[in-house]
């Protein structure tokens, strides 16, 4: 009797122990949700939509459907919103981080918000992108793709997806055009990359389209993408893309595969 | 001649009508557009070299420039026939050039995209010589070229974009386009950057021997690197119906591996649908038709999430979480938020019950075991 009352006391104190210890770690990380480290697919994604200069009102719910789809499609995923560009460059080393410390096999960055293109680089723009008055402010106070790329490269993944549904017109205050180079040429990729972009490289200045447009039509597909090669999908995306916008947008991808990949494994 | 017999037709047409018909302004738009047709065929298709082109047959441009009168380099000859034989032997129709100077490569291209109208096949490219890139632009250099500065490149170089454009009036649905020219040059530097760069055309698939702004150094061999590889992939990818992606990604590989790291190919697509050497295979469309079967998961731990071979498939409510799945084997995790979780392997044939239970760790904070879960079914 008395080994049963003490087996007892000790399940009540170990549980007792348990709870606050459960009630420190929820303190720590303000995020309810852990994400599945062990998963082999890894996705950070980030909407931007209150922008201080010309909001957008599309990327928040955009990041919020990529971010369901890719968990259904067996993604651990982070999603991020509203970042300034402290805080988007946090969330991207931390991603670098995670690939770097988990054994994921596939990294995947999406992004919806502004984008702008500038001597041959792709930029993303943070919420505060009022700080953008001129050319030089731009490198301060922005994301560059292949930054994002260059981190996700450091862990050596099989595979790093990189989607940007960042288009858009004039995205700076005090500027009528945005800023453009005749040094062209396009981003190079590293090998095991591949990169999709809502619009071709040179068409970042020229077009205005409906944001979402890319991603509803991508949303659509992805849903159906079951043992369907990456590159299948978007071209899939881009040609549904290209029919909608009677060929005003026309999305762009780039890749530089180790061996195929196909979302829930080839067949 | 034709314009005259066309006017007296309409007019004995037309004369003809008003005795016979009231009706004659209907006949009389669909007589214009028939002619005005044949005479429009008559005229654009008038250059294509290749004769008794059939619809669809895929033709391919050939051109080596070797004797520049900077030097001469011998490789592009050697790599130029093996990749035509290779060609002809996978079905192509090729025309071959060599030795051209800028002239000559305009018209080159322009025979190439008009039998391209007329056959609406595939087309192939394939340019082994001198390129350069300027200000994010290729431009392959004819043979009689001489660079002193930047605006000889633009200006009498034949420029990669140029070639798009006029293979755009092609309408067909695909151009490979390979771009052998990244070498080391004779040439004076201009711009900043050497090699070749990636460029895009929508409809294509562009392929280079190597990396972007990174040249190649010239080879002993009688062919290079790159074309042995591809000649010796092209050949085995009509056999076993490749996709194009993947025969330059096997040979980007390869000659990676060959070439200790220094050369890796590169390629860049943006193809319209998919092509395959040889014809792509019909995959038969797959539908689960397996037997289902309902797994069903006690646990202790209420609110835990539940992983079925790595992907989260739910939450233990009421101490149960049930999925029906077809059969077969499955890992089953059940993970709570404080990183406790335990793994039971299944083999799913009927109506399973598995229970995972989870302990609450002792005071002693033990690191919870990892595993990496492979899929085995969706």
């Amino acid at each position: 009797m008395k080994i049963v009352c003490l087996v007892v006391a000790l399940i009540v104190g170990g549980c007792s122990h348990s709870t606050t210890n459960l009630a420190d770690t929820s303190l720590q990380s303000p995020e309810p949700e852990l994400e599945d480290l062990s998963n082999p697919q890894q996705a950070l994604v980030i909407g931007n939509s209150e922008y201080g200069y010309s909001p957008l009102t599309n990327p928040i719910n955009d990041a919020k459907d990529m971010a369901d789809m890719l968990r259904k499609m067996g993604f651990s995923v982070t999603v991020e919103t509203n970042l300034n560009s402290h805080a988007m460059n946090k969330a991207i080393s931390e991603f670098g981080q995670r690939l770097l410390d988990t054994q994921a096999q596939v990294g995947l960055f999406y992004f919806s918000g502004h984008g702008t293109q500038h001597d041959g680089q792709t930029f993303l723009l943070p919420i505060n992108n009022e700080k953008i008055q001129a050319e030089v402010d731009l490198k301060q106070n922005s994301v560059q793709a292949k930054a994002i790329l260059t981190n996700m490269e450091k862990a050596k993944k099989s595979l790093n997806i990189v989607i940007l549904d960042a288009f858009y017109k004039n995205p700076y205050p005090n500027s009528s055009e945005n800023f453009s180079s005749d040094e062209g040429g396009q981003m190079s990729l590293p090998r095991g990359s591949f990169i999709a972009l809502a619009a071709a490289p040179d068409q970042f200045a020229l077009n205005a389209s409906d944001n979402g447009l890319y991603t509803t039509h991508l949303l659509k597909l992805l849903e159906d993408a079951k043992h369907k090669r990456v590159e299948d999908v978007f071209m899939e995306a881009h040609e549904l893309v290209i029919e909608a916008s009677h060929g005003e947008q026309e999305p762009w991808y780039q890749a530089s595969f180790r061996e195929p990949f196909c979302f829930g494994g080839c067949l | 001649m034709f314009w005259g017999l066309f006017i007296t037709e309409t007019l004995v047409f037309n004369l003809a009508m008003i005795y016979t018909s009231h009706n004659r302004f209907s006949l009389l738009p669909a007589f214009y557009i028939f002619c005005l047709l044949g005479l429009s065929f008559q005229q654009s298709y008038a250059s294509c070299s290749l004769l008794r082109l059939t619809f669809a047959e895929p033709i391919a441009l050939v051109i080596a420039n070797s004797e520049y009168i900077n030097g001469t380099i011998r490789q592009p000859v050697n790599d130029a026939i093996a990749m035509k034989e290779v060609l002809e032997e996978i079905g192509f129709r090729v025309i071959d050039k060599m030795e051209l100077n800028k002239r000559a490569m305009d018209e080159a291209i322009i025979d190439f995209s008009d039998c391209l109208r007329i056959s609406k096949g595939v087309g192939l490219f394939y340019f082994s010589g001198y390129g350069m890139q300027l200000r994010g632009k290729n431009y392959l250099l004819p043979i009689d070229i001489s660079i002193k500065v930047e605006a000889d490149v633009k200006y009498d170089a034949f420029r990669v974009d140029k070639m798009f454009d006029i293979l755009k009036s092609a309408k067909n649905d695909l151009n490979i386009i390979i771009l052998d020219a990244s070498r080391d040059n004779p040439y004076p530097k201009v711009g900043k950057k050497r090699g070749l760069a990636i460029v895009s055309f929508r409809g294509s698939f562009i392929a280079y021997p190597t990396e972007d702004d990174k040249t190649i150094p010239d080879q002993e061999s009688q062919n290079s690197l790159y074309i042995s590889t591809l000649t010796a992939a092209l050949k085995m990818a009509v056999q076993n119906q490749t996709r194009i992606q993947d025969v330059f990604m096997e040979v980007a590989n390869k000659v990676e591996q060959k070439s200790g790291g220094l050369q890796i190919p590169r390629y860049q697509q943006i193809e319209k649908q998919k092509f395959c050497f040889g014809g792509c295979k019909k995959l038969p469309k797959i539908i689960d038709t397996r037997r289902r079967a309902k797994l069903i998961v006690f646990s202790n731990a209420d609110g835990a999430r539940v992983f079925i071979n790595g992907r989260f498939s739910g939450l233990i409510q009421n101490g149960t979480f049930q999925k029906e799945l077809p059969v077969g084997n499955y890992i089953v995790r059940v993970e709570k938020p404080s990183d406790i979780s335990d793994v039971k392997s299944i083999n799913l044939q009927k109506t399973q019950r598995v229970e995972i239970n989870l302990e609450e760790p002792a005071a002693t904070t033990q690191k919870p075991e990892r595993f990496i879960p492979f899929p085995i079914h969706w």
